[in-house]
Parts: structure tokens; sequence; C-alpha cells
């Protein structure tokens, strides 16, 4: 997987459990919870204040346009797709 | 006997080729917009009532429709020619001579040649890579006096680094654009709730933080773009509908498909967004930005295990031939996930 926590993750984990590792199910959690935690600094307030309200540009042509973002697509190989199949899901039930 | 005529060959229709031309340009004055029936055009799934206006029809019967009541000022198709579409013919403009303050750390561009073949033509030596250098050394535009001086433990230590540059004050007299490049990277931290359970020997839920996640802005990449006066040209502020009508009288004309600017979804976020209400106070025309994101973890190195994770963002209001054009540099870098290793740690209960 992709995804991987840093070492000192692990260490983490073993500090806690009494020098036991993390099950196979909280290493995905984990990796999934990392991954989207990415993504929430990613798309930051300031981000979801121009996806609201948009964002005033001059143009090169002169003219001041407001611009709204938008997410259309998001393309990663299979592994990847996993992780971020909430992405998109999350987003629009957002708005 | 008279000989025979020498015979003239013609292609036949299904043999013939041509490159293939832009659409038609807009007209300076709009026709008068078509009203169409809310029942027969469905755009997203929900139908709706604006009229649209279409262009004239080029030469392969394309015509583009757009929803509204009069044409865009700004045309990107306008612009575009073969060159902008693809990198296979050669190129008619030629490169700019890079001035000094372009080579970087480099004095020069004798220096700057062999410290790049130095750095990117791999560890080991081959022959083709002794050509190379060969091939560098005899050209004419090779001068050994230029790196004379050339203080290469410096320029390597410079290329290592790449933050808190521009604080040192002596680089910052020298003004180095490329430093620039840089900035606009944020590095935050991420921390995540790692849940202990019950079966555990400490449950509850602890907080773990991965340090050194570099990333941008969203909102600085898409004013960059906007301002950036070589990709505004093409750069598509409305949607329209693509369609092929080979025969004026006897075809209603085919949906064509292909580009993010001509999909159902962008025209339907389009037309949202102008049935939405507006800002208060706001007459400013509202446009879709598309955004078009990427990502796909890279292995380093050939042996062992260094790896990157980067993010990648794409433009869906610019043609997909210009986004796969690697020299049209379309592609932003937005973030680069974290996956490495041996990360500090800092934790909090």
């Amino acid at each position: 997987m992709h995804a991987q926590l840093p070492d000192s993750f692990n260490d983490f984990i073993l500090q806690y459990n009494g020098g036991r590792g993390a099950s196979r199910a909280l290493w995905t959690h984990c990796r999934r919870e990392l991954y989207h935690a990415q993504w929430g600094i990613i798309l930051d307030d300031e981000f979801l204040e121009a996806y609201l309200h948009g964002i005033v540009v001059m143009c090169c042509d002169g003219i001041t346009r407001r611009f709204y973002p938008r997410i259309f697509t998001y393309t990663a190989d299979y592994p990847e797709k996993y992780a971020t199949q909430l992405l998109y899901v999350n987003l629009t039930d957002y708005f | 006997m008279e000989g025979r005529s020498r015979r003239q060959i013609i292609l036949p229709i299904r043999f013939r080729d041509m490159v293939p031309g832009n659409l038609a340009e807009l007209p300076l004055i709009s026709p008068p917009p078509t009203p169409l029936p809310s029942e027969t055009i469905t755009i997203g799934g929900t139908p709706h009532m604006a009229a649209s206006v279409d262009s004239p029809r080029n030469e392969f019967g394309l015509f583009r429709r757009y929803h509204s009541d009069t044409f865009p000022i700004h045309d990107p198709e306008e612009h575009v020619n073969l060159h902008s579409l693809t990198d296979t013919l050669t190129s008619t403009e030629e490169p700019q001579a890079p001035t000094t303050q372009q080579y970087g750390p480099f004095n020069n561009r004798s220096a700057f040649q062999l410290g790049e073949w130095f750095i990117n033509d791999g560890a080991q030596k081959s022959k083709r890579s002794f050509r190379k250098l060969v091939d560098i050394v005899g050209s004419p535009s090779f001068s050994p006096a230029d790196i004379r001086n050339t203080k290469w433990d410096r320029i390597h230590r410079l290329l290592g680094q790449n933050e808190d540059i521009t604080t040192d004050s002596d680089q910052l007299e020298e003004g180095w654009e490329w430093m620039e490049e840089d900035a606009g990277w944020i590095r935050s931290d991420v921390s995540i709730n790692v849940p202990f359970n019950r079966g555990m020997k400490n449950p509850g839920v602890r907080e773990f933080i991965i340090r050194d996640f570099y990333h941008r802005s969203i909102v600085a990449v898409i004013r960059e773009k906007l301002a950036n006066s070589r990709d505004d040209a093409l750069f598509h502020y409305e949607p329209y509908e693509l369609f092929w009508q080979p025969d004026l009288a006897a075809h209603p004309g085919v949906r064509v498909q292909g580009e993010l600017y001509t999909s159902p979804a962008f025209l339907a976020a389009h037309l949202k967004l102008q049935k939405s209400p507006p800002e208060p106070g706001c007459t400013l025309p509202r446009c879709i930005v598309g955004l078009q994101w990427a990502s796909d973890s890279t292995h380093l190195t050939s042996y062992g295990n260094a790896k990157v994770w980067p993010c990648y963002l794409y433009f869906g209001n610019e043609s997909k031939y210009r986004r796969c054009k690697p020299t049209a540099n379309l592609c932003n870098h937005v973030a680069y996930f974290q996956i490495v290793s041996a990360i500090s740690l800092r934790w909090a209960c």
C-alpha cells in the first residue's frame, strides 16, 4: 500500500499497547485517516470560501470575473482509489 | 501509335487525409437566441430553460452551442493552432537564450552544462554518458575559462537546500528568481486520532502528529493560473456543447464528447452557478474553474525505497491536448503526501 505511516508510528503503537504492534485493521484505518487529514489541509477554509463565494480575478483580457472552483475528476491508480473514493462524496455532501 | 497517356492517379476519398482545422470563429454579432423547450433539453439530469446560440459550422461540420444569450467575448478557440496542441511539429519559435540570471547558482552556461551532466546523467558511467560529456566539452559554446572559477561545492550545497534560502542575505542580493519557485509552499503538521480499543493495554483515543506535509494553497494556484497571460488566452471561461452536423438539411446534429469544457458535467455546473443567487451587490460574470486532480506515488531510485507521493492539479478549462503536451507546463504540483519513514514524532494526549 502506498500510504505508509512513518516508522515512528509503529513505536507509538508499541508504546501504548504494551509492546504489541498494530493490527492490520488499525494500520488501514490510520493510513486512511492520514490521507484524508492531508486532504483536509489541502482543501482548507480558504478553498471552501472560494468554492462557496468565488474569487474575483482581473483576467488578462481586462475583464474582471468571479471564479468558482469545482472538482470534476481525480485520477489515481487502483490502490490509491481506495484511499480517495470518499473524498468526492464528502465534498458534495458538504454543499 | 500514340503512347498511352500517363494516367492521373487520384487517391480515393477514404485515403485522403487532412490536418484538423479550428472550430469556426464566433461572429461578432450574436444571432438571436433560440429558445429551447425545457422538456427537450436535460443537462446533468436537470432540465433547464435557458436560450442558446449556435456558432457557424467549420469545414468538418462541427459547431458550438453556448447556453447563453450571446457568444462569449473571450474565445479560446481563436488562438488554437497545431503548435499549441502538439510537440511533434518542429517549433517555429526559437528558444530564448537564457541570461546569466537564469542559470541559477551556476555562473554561466558552461558550468551549468557540466553540472547538469554530473547530476542528471546517473551515477554509473556509460559510453553514452561519456559521449555526452565529450559533446559538452567539444561544443564551440563551451569555454574552459568559464568554469575555472566555479565553486562546485557551494553550488551542490545550494541545490540540496530548498527552504529558508531567501532569508540568507547574500543570496538575496544576487536575486535569484528560480529560488522563488519554492515560495508558496506551505509546511504543515498533520494530526490523526488513533483509536486504541478496549482489548488494548491503554484504551482510548490518542493523537499522532506527522510533521512536514508540503502543500500549496489551491486558491493561490488558481489565481496564478488566471494571471498567466500565456495560458489565459486558451483558457475556456464558458463551457459549450460541441455538435457534428455534416449535412445542414438532413441532420439535426450529433453531440461530440471529448473535452471537460464540452462535457455535460461542466455545463451542468456552469448553469447551476448562473442560476444561483449572485453575491450581494456583485454583477461580475461568474465562471467555473474545473479542477482535475491526480496522484501517483513514485519511486525515486531503482534500488531502495525512497518514494514521493505527489499530488497534481490540472485545469479542465484547458484542452486535454494541451494538458498532455509536456512543454505547455500545465501540470501543477500542489502537495506531496506524507509517506516517508522516520519522521520526528510529537504526540499529545
